[in-house]
This record gives structure tokens, sequence and C-alpha cells, in this order.
């Protein structure tokens, strides 16, 4: 990747599935790009583009809670953007004040395997309820305001995202109806640079961290992004995840192309690290010690290295060694079928 | 759309009859897929008992083809084989992986130092 271009990127959020740029007078009709970024129409060198991932998952298989840790990366901070990020419970955002990427790399590089291995209240407030959405909690976390959200209505959705600033492009609306009918959650987040920020123009930022926990049964990955027009882009882009958890997992996602649907890694694993707590503890600083399971823990590393997602699903991690499953932990997993294989209908009705 | 996974639900599922659909390989990969060949005596027995009784979760009626599909999702919830054996897709169709992407991509300030 070359420097002009780095400078132009906009490496942001989250698996993030939907990325939006802000709607508003500053803005023409959006292009998207290959990454879920919904960008203003800009030559393909100059169009944000989601470069570069990196996540820390903690996830307690006893209580069923998932901590999703996420460095938000841009270069643009003048220009306003928002992504949205699905997840199947209600979540909490939380800012993490320190990034603590650079210590985990450091700590747990990835170092692949050989193959066959294998402030609440601030500006506006929440705004009025919209007919099928709920606004369930309205928050500033860093530079970004976070909205938490359910929606029983797609239309309504893509209505309350636009309504709000968020761009909702016309390849967004599968990908909305999809999380919709799958009962799913949403953090909408939304850029607000400081006002001598925007004043100044694009200038260089420093990477935000975020949290977001939610329940989940198994660990779980937005992965699933709104499928983008082909654009000519030969930049790289690289997704880093760091698992921390008791037992070793598999990520694992479906693939749909020409030929129909199949299950597939879509992460090559990389080094794993048995006993890891007093290191994870030791790189990740005070500040996340306090969502680290009880027990013996288990650091895996994963690399992603796709240019685009068309047609993958979003991630779920199963456990390395398999067994059987009771009735109440199939009732428990029952968010991730229709996840796994889409042309499933969701069981039982979605309450809320 | 065909369904891959559907040799595995009718591993799985071996009394289940009329295949829903063609079998097909993934184009992606040229590998066969492992989890299609898992001998049924290696699955999960709970998951595939309460298929195979039609104990799906809901209230919706389902029919054999669903059932059958719904099996192999919580086969492959369960884990083990069936996930392992999966082919992986970490790079675009005729890309190598490039194992040195990440240091590449990342200042020399947070670059993992050498081991």
């Amino acid at each position: 990747m070359n420097s002009t271009r780095r400078t132009r990127w906009l490496g942001a959020a989250a698996a993030l599935s939907l990325l939006g740029a802000l709607a508003g007078s500053l803005w023409q009709p959006a292009a998207a790009h290959a990454c879920g970024i919904f960008a203003p129409k800009l030559a393909p060198e100059e169009r944000p583009t989601l470069s570069r991932e990196k996540v820390l998952i903690v996830h307690d298989a006893a209580s069923g809670v998932e901590h999703f840790v996420r460095e938000v990366v841009f270069d643009k901070a003048g220009d306003p953007f928002g992504f949205v990020v699905p997840t199947p419970s209600q979540p909490t955002v939380h800012a993490v004040e320190t990034t603590p990427f650079t210590a985990l790399r450091k700590a747990f590089p990835f170092r692949p395997q050989p193959r066959g291995k294998a402030a609440r209240g601030l500006g506006k407030g929440a705004p009025p309820p919209s007919k099928g959405v709920q606004v369930l909690d309205v928050q500033r976390v860093g530079s970004f305001k976070a909205f938490v959200l359910a929606a029983t209505d797609q239309s309504a959705l893509a209505t309350w995202l636009t309504d709000n600033g968020f761009d909702s492009p016309p390849e967004a609306q599968a990908w909305l109806e999809h999380y919709v009918q799958l009962g799913f959650y949403y953090v909408a987040l939304r850029y607000e640079p400081p006002a001598s920020d925007a004043a100044a123009g694009p200038v260089s930022m420093d990477a935000e961290t975020l949290r977001i926990t939610f329940d989940a049964p198994l660990p779980y990955y937005p992965y699933l992004e709104p499928r983008a027009p082909e654009t000519p882009s030969e930049d790289p882009r690289l997704l880093e995840v760091w698992y921390v958890g008791a037992e070793p997992m598999v990520p694992v996602a479906v693939h749909t192309g020409d030929a129909g649907s199949a299950w597939v890694r879509p992460w090559r694993a990389g080094k794993r690290y048995p006993d890891a707590r007093d290191r994870i503890l030791g790189a990740a600083g005070t500040q996340l010690s306090g969502l680290l399971p009880e027990g013996s823990l288990q650091l895996q590393t994963f690399q992603d290295q796709k240019r685009r997602r068309d047609g993958f699903g979003d991630v779920v991690l199963v456990p390395e060694t398999g067994g059987p499953l009771s009735p109440e932990r199939r009732e428990a997993l029952a968010t991730f079928v229709s996840v796994l294989d889409p042309s499933l209908p969701v069981a039982g009705e979605v309450e809320r | 759309m065909k369904h891959l996974w559907l040799p595995t639900a009718l591993a799985l599922l071996c009394a289940c009859s009329d295949p829903p659909t063609p079998h097909s390989r993934p184009k992606e990969s040229p590998r066969p897929d492992p989890a299609a060949e898992q001998p049924a005596a290696e699955q999960p027995p709970s998951a595939l008992q309460s298929a195979q009784q039609g104990k799906g979760p809901g209230p919706l009626p389902q029919s054999d083809q669903e059932v059958g599909r719904r099996a192999a999702v919580y086969a492959l919830l369960a884990g083990g084989d069936i996930a392992k054996n999966l082919p992986e897709r970490a790079s675009d169709p005729g890309t190598a992986f490039d194992s040195n992407l990440a240091d590449d991509m990342t200042p020399a300030q947070e670059r993992s130092s050498p081991h």
C-alpha cells in the first residue's frame, strides 16, 4: 500500500458490515465501496476504505457473554462517517481508553501455522421513536455517538438511519433485512468530529477502541457486509483477531457463490497460546482484566486477508472438540442456526 | 439455491430420503468437503437424534429438507471434526495468503519483536 493511499484510507470498524458516510449537505449520493463503507463520489483511491481491522474477542462460555473489542482507525478525521454493528442480543457500548492491540501483537504474534493443522445524553439525545425501531440507548463513546437499536421492520430501520445521518444505500437494504429477520440488535456508531477538527479539514487521528458487550452462546463476529458494486482496488485488507476463551475454537461461516452454499473456515489460524491468563493480563492491562472469565484461558490468533467478503455470512466460533448438544444447548444456539444457514427460517417469534 | 452442506445433513440423517438438491462442490475450493464425508457415527448423537425425531427448535412446521439442514447446522455448532475439516478461505480466490502482510501494514513501533 503506498503512503498516498494510506493517508486517504479510513480503516473503520467492525466487521462492520454496514458503514455509512453521513448523509448531509456536504455529501453527494453515496457510492458504495468494496468494504462496505459508503462514501461520496470520489476517485477510487480517495474513497474511505476499510483496510485494517483489529479485534479482541473475549468469550465467557459459562455465562454466555462476549466482549467484542475493536479498534477503529481512520485518517480523515475531518470527514463524518458512521457504521452499524449487528449483535445477537442487546449490547452495551464502552470506550476502551488504551488500545490493547499493540501489546497483544507483541505478546501474541500471529505466526501462521502449517497448513493442515488445524457520556450519556450528550448532543441532541435520542431521536424521536420511529415505527418499527426502538432506540434503547444513546451515549457518547470517545468521538462517536453510539445508538443501541432494535428493529422489527427493515424499511423503518433504513429510514431511521437516514434520518439520523447514516447513509443507507440500496445495497444495504438486503443486509438490514437479513438482521431484522434474525431479530438482532444494532449498535449504530456515528463519528462526530470535534468542531475544531471539522473546521480544520482532514487531519490525522489516533485510533479509538470500543468495546461492545452482548450475550452470545458462542463467540460471534459480525462479518457479513452489504454486497457492494465492484470497484477496482488492489489495496490489501487485513483482519486480525485475538480470541480469548476457555477452549480452542474454530471460526466457521457460510459462503454462497455461483455453485451454491458451503461452510468454510473464513480465517487462517495462527499460533495459539495455552495457559495464557497471566500473559493476557500483562499485555491487555488492568482495563480488560475484569472482562476475563474465570479459570484457565487460552488465546488463539487468526488473520483474514480477503479484500471482499461477498457471499460470506457472519462468523461463529465453534468448539474444536465436538460433543453432544443437550436440548437446552440447542435452544440456546438457535440464534445461530439461521446465521449459518440463512435459508432456514428463524425459529420462534422474535420477542422484544 | 443449492446447499452444499446437504451432504453433511444427509450423512447425518441417513434415514432421510429424497435428497432435495444435487450435490455439488464449492467452486472456491478444489479440495473435497471433508464435512460431507464425516461418518454419521462421529456426529454428535443428541443433535442427530433430535433432528431425526423432528425436534427442531421452534414451533414452525419443518419439511424433511429443513430438518436435515437444521440438524447439519447443529452438528456444525457442536464443533469437532466437521468444523476443523472445512475448507479455508482466508484470502481471495487465486491469491496466496501473505504471512508478512501484518508487518507490512503495521507501523514499525507496533510490530512484534522477532522470535
